[in-house]
C-alpha cells in the first residue's frame, strides 16, 4: 500500500488540474443560474408582492399552487383564459409567423448558396446583407419600423396613400395583426441571415459524392433536395428548429419596444410571455410570485415544444435498423440456443 | 513537486483572475449604464470625482466625503438646482446627479436601488413624479422633512396642494417638497381662433369651450371652417388630465377599494366621440407628429399646464422671437375643468448620508423666496412660492412675448390656489395606463363600452391583487 502510494507521489497527476479549469464555470453557473432557478420555483409556490398603499413588500409566505391556479384559470374560473396563456398564445402565434417562411427562406438561400451547378455571382456580398439586420440591436430596428409604418405621416402611410392602395392613413399599431406581423418580419428580417448560415454549414457538411453520385443516376435537383439534402441536414434542422423555439417562446425586444406603451399593444395582443413576466414582477404590485409561477409555465412549455420537436426529428432509419439489428442478434441467439440444444 | 505547486499556482491564479474579472464587469455596468442617456449630466459626472478626491484628505468625517446621490429622470431637476449651488457655492462638490433617462424605467430603478441601503449608489434624494409620489411618502423609505431642519415657517409660501400631496397618511408628517406648481390651462391658437372661430379673447374663448358639451361642437367647428386642415386637439389623450383630475374618488381608497367614477366615463365618451367623428389630428401624445404640432395650423390647442407652456409649446413652436413660427400666436384660458397636471417632488430617502446637506438642497430649491423669485423670473417656471409669483406678477414679469403680452402669472394664480388632490392616490400611474389601453380599444371600435370598462377592472385587479375590485 505504502509503497503504490508513494509511486503515485512521483508521477505528476495533470488530470486533476482539469477540474481547477472548469470550476469557474460550475460555481458561475450555481450562483448565477442554478440558484436563481431552485429560488424562482420556490417562489412560485409563495405569495410575494408589494402592497402600493404603504410600498410595503408582503412574503414571500408559502402558498401552495395559489399562484399557479390564478395563472391557469381566469377570476371567473374558466381554464386558460387568463393574461398568462394569451401572451403565450401570442408569442407562439408570432413565432411561428416568422419561423415558417424564415426557415423556408433560408433552406431555399442555403441550397442555392451550396449548388455546384447554379454558382451564383458575389455571393459574398450577398450573404453579407442577408447577415446584415442581426448585426443592428433590436432597439434601433424598432425605432426605425415605429417611424416607418407611423400615423399618420410614416413614410409606408404616405406610399399606400399615394399609390392609390390606401383611401387614408392606416394606423398600423390599432391593429393586433398588422402590429403582429410587423412584429413577425421584424424577427423573421433579422433572424434568416443566422439561419441560413447554419443551414449553408450543414449543407457543406454532407458529402459532395453524394450529390454526385445521385446527380450520375439521373436525380433532378427536386429530387437531390427532398432525397439526399433534407435527410441529412436533419440534425442541423433539429438545431436550428429547438433553437429557434427557445429564443422564439422567449420573444421581448422588438414587441416590447415597437409599440408605444411598450405593454403590447393594441390591447394586449403582442405581449409576448415574457413582456408578461417583467410586467408582473416590476410593475404594479410586483408580484414576485405569480411571476415566477409564469416563468415555470414557460419553463415547462419550452420542455415540451422540445421534446416533442426531438421526437418528431428523430431518426426513423436508424431506430428501424437499431431494431432489426436487434432482432438479428436475438433471432442468432435463440438459433445458437436452439442449436445447443438439439447438440445436447 | 515543483512542478506541482507551480501548476497548482498557475490555476489558482486562473481561477481567481476569472472571478475578479466577472466581478468588475458586474460592478462597473451599472454606471455605464446610466451614462448612456445622459449626455447632459455626463459633464458633471466626470468632474464630479476628480473634484471629491482633493477634497477627501481635508475632511475627517466618512459621511462628507461620500459622493451625495440625486436621482431624476430628466435634466430638469440638475438644471433648477443649480441656482441653489450658485447660492451655496462649494455644495456642489460632492453631489452626483444621476439622470435616469426614461420616466418610465425610473421607479423600477429607485425600488431596487432603496432595496440596498448599503451601496455605494444608494439615492440621498430622489425626485418624484405626481404619478407615483404617494407611493414613497407612505412608506418608511422617505424621511419627514422636519428631519432635515425644515420647519413650517419654511412651507408658509407653498401651495396647499404641494404639501397634501406629499404628505405620508398613516402620521400626516411632510415627507416631499416641490419647486414648482402645475395648475393646467387650455393653450391656444390667437390667429387661429379668430380665422376660425371669430374669437378675439381669452374670456371669449373660454365662453366657447365651458363645458365638454361645448368643447365637442367648438371642435366640430374648427373642423368645418378649416376644410378639414385644422383639429381642436393633437392627439385623444390630450383631455386625459384634464378628466384624471377631476374624479370624485380617488382610484383606491384607504380601504384599498377600487373605484371607477361617471368622470370616468363620461371621458371615455369623449374620447370616443373625438375618435369617431374625427376631431383630433389622432396622434400619439408626445410622437414625433404631436410635437410638431404648434409649429403649424394643423392643430388648434392643447391642454397643458406650466411648464408643459415652456418645455412644450414654446420648445416646438417653431421661432424663438415674435414673429417666427407661431411664436405669440398663443393664449390660454381655462378650458372645461380646472386642472392639475404633472409636478416634480423632492425628498430624502430613509438611508440619506447627510441629512444637512439634503435640508440644505431641499430648503435652498423649494423654500428660499429669493433663490425661487430669480429661478422663476430666468427660467418663466410657476415656481412653489406665492410671494415669489406675486412680486414678479406685480413687477410686470409676467406678461410674456410668447403669449402675446398675456400675463401668464395672473392666469395661472388663481387656479393654483385652488388645486383639489382627493383624487390622487398612489396607484395613479399604473391605473391610468391599464385605462388607456382599453380606452383605445373602446374608442376605435375594437370593444363596446361595458367590455372595455370589465376588461379595464380586472387588469386592475390582475396588477393589484391586494386591492379590492367590484
Amino acid at each position: 500500500m505504502a509503497k503504490t502510494a508513494n509511486k503515485k507521489q512521483k508521477t505528476v497527476e495533470y488530470g486533476r488540474y482539469g477540474y481547477f479549469f472548469i470550476a469557474p464555470f460550475f460555481i458561475i453557473f450555481a450562483v448565477f443560474q442554478l440558484w436563481p432557478l431552485i429560488y424562482t420555483i420556490g417562489l412560485a409556490f409563495c405569495e410575494q408582492y408589494t402592497d402600493t398603499m404603504f410600498n410595503t413588500v408582503v412574503g414571500p409566505t408559502f402558498n401552495g399552487v395559489e399562484n399557479f391556479k390564478t395563472v391557469f384559470m381566469s377570476r371567473d374560473g374558466v381554464l386558460f383564459d387568463t393574461y398568462t396563456f394569451h401572451s403565450l398564445w401570442n408569442t407562439v402565434i408570432m413565432w411561428l409567423m416568422n419561423f415558417v417562411p424564415q426557415i423556408l427562406l433560408a433552406l431555399l438561400l442555403a441550397v442555392w448558396f451550396t449548388d455546384t451547378r447554379v454558382k451564383m455571382k458575389a455571393q459574398g456580398a450577398y450573404k453579407m446583407l442577408t447577415f446584415m439586420p442581426n448585426i443592428i440591436t433590436a432597439a434601433t430596428i424598432s425605432v426605425l419600423f415605429y417611424s416607418l409604418f407611423n400615423y399618420p405621416n410614416g413614410p409606408i402611410n404616405q406610399v399606400l396613400v399615394s399609390m392609390g392602395i390606401l383611401d387614408e392613413p392606416f394606423r398600423f399599431f390599432n391593429d393586433k395583426w398588422a402590429t403582429r406581423g410587423i412584429i413577425s418580419f421584424i424577427n423573421f428580417w433579422m433572424w434568416y441571415g443566422n439561419t441560413m448560415i447554419v443551414l449553408t454549414a450543414g449543407v457543406l457538411g454532407i458529402s459532395p459524392s453524394l450529390f454526385e453520385a445521385a446527380r450520375v443516376d439521373g436525380a433532378n435537383s427536386g429530387q437531390i433536395f427532398r432525397q439526399v439534402t433534407l435527410p441529412l441536414l436533419r440534425p442541423i434542422m433539429l438545431f436550428t428548429l429547438v433553437n429557434s423555439a427557445i429564443g422564439g417562446l422567449q420573444m421581448y425586444d422588438i414587441p416590447k419596444l415597437l409599440t408605444t406603451s411598450g405593454y403590447g399593444d393594441p390591447d394586449y395582443t403582442t405581449r409576448t410571455i415574457t413582456m408578461y413576466m417583467r410586467e408582473l414582477a416590476f410593475t404594479g404590485a410586483k408580484q414576485m410570485g405569480k411571476a415566477s409561477a409564469t416563468s415555470v409555465v414557460l419553463f415547462v412549455v419550452t420542455l415540451i415544444v422540445s421534446l416533442v420537436m426531438f421526437y418528431i426529428m428523430r431518426d426513423k432509419d436508424a431506430i428501424k435498423e437499431k431494431k432489426q439489428i436487434k432482432a438479428a442478434q436475438k433471432a442468432l441467439a435463440e438459433k445458437q440456443a436452439a442449436a445447443g440444444k438439439g447438440a445436447n | 513537486m515543483k512542478k506541482k505547486l507551480l501548476s497548482a499556482l498557475l490555476s489558482v491564479a486562473m481561477v481567481a483572475s476569472l472571478l475578479v474579472g466577472c466581478g468588475g464587469s458586474a460592478e462597473t455596468e451599472a454606471p455605464a449604464a446610466e451614462t448612456k442617456e445622459e449626455a447632459p449630466a455626463a459633464e458633471t459626472k466626470e468632474e464630479a470625482p476628480a473634484e471629491t478626491k482633493e477634497e477627501a484628505p481635508a475632511e475627517d468625517a466618512a459621511a462628507s466625503t461620500d459622493k451625495f446621490y440625486i436621482y431624476s429622470w430628466n435634466t430638469e431637476l440638475g438644471d433648477r438646482l443649480q441656482y441653489v449651488y450658485d447660492a451655496n457655492p462649494g455644495v456642489q462638490d460632492r453631489i452626483e446627479y444621476v439622470n435616469v433617462g426614461d420616466s418610465s424605467v425610473y421607479q423600477e430603478k429607485i425600488d431596487q436601488l432603496l432595496q440596498t441601503p448599503d451601496a455605494e449608489d444608494y439615492p440621498d434624494l430622489i425626485a418624484f413624479e405626481a404619478g407615483y409620489i404617494m407611493k414613497y411618502t407612505n412608506s418608511d423609505y422617505t424621511l419627514p422633512v422636519t428631519d432635515l431642519g425644515i420647519t413650517d415657517a419654511d412651507l408658509a409660501e407653498m401651495y396647499p396642494y404641494t404639501l397634501t400631496i406629499a404628505t405620508d397618511k398613516r402620521d400626516g408628517s411632510l415627507k416631499g417638497l416641490s419647486w414648482q406648481s402645475c395648475p393646467g390651462s387650455f393653450m391656444y391658437r390667437t390667429d387661429l381662433a379668430e380665422s376660425l372661430l371669430g374669437v378675439t379673447s381669452p374670456e371669449e374663448m373660454q365662453a366657447k369651450i365651458s363645458t365638454w358639451d361645448d368643447f365637442i361642437a367648438t371642435a366640430k367647428e374648427i373642423k368645418e371652417a378649416s376644410g378639414d386642415a385644422t383639429r381642436i386637439l393633437s392627439s385623444n389623450g390630450d383631455v386625459t388630465n384634464v378628466f384624471m383630475s377631476n374624479k370624485t374618488d380617488p382610484w383606491v381608497d384607504d380601504a384599498g377599494v377600487f373605484h371607477m367614477d361617471d368622470q370616468m366615463v363620461q371621458y371615455m365618451d369623449v374620447v370616443k366621440t373625438l375618435e369617431s367623428e374625427d376631431l383630433t389630428q389622432k396622434t400619439a401624445t408626445w410622437s414625433e407628429e404631436w410635437n410638431a404640432g404648434p409649429s403649424n395650423d394643423s392643430v388648434f390647442g392643447y391642454f397643458g399646464c406650466t411648464w408643459f407652456l415652456h418645455w412644450t409649446i414654446k420648445a416646438n413652436c417653431g421661432g424663438a422671437a415674435v414673429g417666427e413660427g407661431t411664436y405669440g400666436l398663443w393664449n390660454m384660458c381655462q378650458g372645461p375643468a380646472p386642472y392639475y397636471w404633472g409636478g416634480t417632488w423632492l425628498g430624502a430617502t430613509a438611508g440619506c448620508s447627510d441629512l444637512e446637506l439634503a435640508g440644505l438642497l431641499m430648503k435652498g430649491l423649494c423654500c428660499d423666496t429669493e433663490i425661487m423669485t430669480k429661478m422663476s423670473e430666468e427660467t418663466l417656471d410657476y415656481v412653489n412660492n406665492k410671494t415669489a409669483m406675486k412680486t414678479l406678477s406685480d413687477a410686470g414679469k409676467g406678461a410674456y412675448d410668447f403669449l402675446g403680452g398675456q400675463d401668464f402669472i395672473s392666469v395661472f394664480s388663481p387656479l393654483a390656489d385652488n388645486v383639489d388632490v382627493s383624487w390622487m392616490s398612489a396607484y395613479d400611474q399604473k391605473v391610468n395606463e391599464l385605462l388607456e389601453t382599453q380606452l383605445t380599444a373602446y374608442s376605435t371600435g375594437e370593444k363596446d363600452k361595458e367590455t372595455a370598462i370589465a376588461d379595464f377592472k380586472a387588469a386592475v385587479a390582475e396588477a393589484y391583487p391586494s386591492v379590492t375590485v367590484e
